[in-house]
């Protein structure tokens, strides 16, 4: 989100915003502990797995912003407690030194030649590494054959990464790893204009997550945390999104 | 609050002076733009046209304490 905040700290200067950012656990274990003791202190919360824990606490404040009517009625939260931000979009990604553009696996099956045996890596511990890899399997081909395709992809040896995503993707470009399973894919897109020896590719179905925008009930600013909301949601705000190669959310109009 | 004499009288003078026009004029413009009536407006849901100003701070404005945002970064 720090394109989107860059862009708001330079449009309403008057505002002291403060940016802290954390892994879903540790903002949503600080958060929960603030407004449950009756003293919140977070105005604002965006990321990709918030929104299921926080709603289900009764612990969000309704809101409404006329950006939410250029965004189409299917990807708007009916509850009105949340709003999209910006899209992830997963698939692997591969170091070009060990595995030369044009030889990386294209599809699931691939994946199961025996050459990648023990080069794999995906990321445990974390709801969009192997968790939705294997999930988008089950939706995908059904449990039967996702059941037997896994048990097949349990005999590459894939490593189970317990870090962060973005550090995933640096093992994967020192050559630790020669392909990551799951990774969202702007990450080694980023990492690759920069000169990283890194490429995405993505296998059908590829399977998304939205970040979402949410308000704690009790916010001491909400004048401000609605003002973020709208430029978050705003053509300027997703173009900020868009320009540094986040996927921005669905708004009808630009970008 | 109770109402003098002279407010009942004020108040009795100016009913029959406002006609229906200029009460449904009030009356939309009051929907318009509730905080210029200082209605309590809603910050969460405040469909004014002065929206950006409304919850705009002034420059001069100083916060007892800052407005903070949480955000994770992009998993995966």
């Amino acid at each position: 989100l720090k394109a989107i905040v860059d862009g708001f700290k330079k449009k309403h200067p008057f505002v002291a915003l403060e940016s802290w950012r954390g892994t879903e656990g540790n903002i949503a274990t600080k958060t929960l502990a603030e407004l449950r003791a009756g003293a919140p202190v977070g105005d604002l919360l965006e990321g990709s797995e918030l929104a299921p824990i926080f709603i289900k606490t009764g612990l969000l404040q309704k809101f409404s912003s006329p950006e939410l009517a250029k965004t189409p009625a299917q990807y708007r939260d009916k509850t009105g407690l949340t709003a999209a931000t910006r899209f992830s979009y997963y698939g692997t990604a591969y170091n070009t030194k060990l595995v030369p553009t044009g030889t990386q696996p294209k599809t699931f099956e691939d994946l199961l030649d025996p050459k990648w045996k023990n080069r794999l890596a995906w990321r445990i511990g974390s709801d969009s590494g192997a968790h939705m890899f294997v999930a988008n399997l089950m939706l995908s081909m059904g449990d039967a054959k996702a059941d037997a395709y896994l048990k097949a992809l349990a005999a590459q040896n894939i490593v189970g990464f317990t870090g962060s995503a973005q550090a995933l993707i640096d093992r994967v470009i020192a050559g630790e790893y020669a392909i990551t399973l799951t990774t969202a894919q702007h990450l080694p897109i980023i990492a690759a204009t920069k000169g990283a020896p890194i490429a995405a590719q993505v296998l059908q179905p590829m399977p998304s997550t939205v970040a979402s925008i949410m308000i704690p009930k009790g916010t001491k600013h909400p004048h401000a945390a609605m003002l973020f909301v709208d430029y978050a949601l705003s053509a300027e705000g997703q173009t900020f999104c868009a320009t540094r190669n986040i996927s921005p959310s669905t708004r009808t109009s630009s970008p | 609050m109770s109402l003098t004499i002279t407010d009942r009288a004020e108040f009795g003078t100016a009913m029959p002076q406002l006609s229906r026009r200029a009460f449904s004029g009030l009356a939309l413009a009051a929907l318009a733009n509730p905080h210029a009536f200082g209605a309590a407006a809603d910050p969460f849901n405040y469909a004014g046209a002065d929206r950006n100003a409304f919850l705009q701070p002034a420059p001069s404005a100083k916060r007892s304490s800052p407005f903070i945002l949480r955000s994770s970064p992009i998993s995966g």
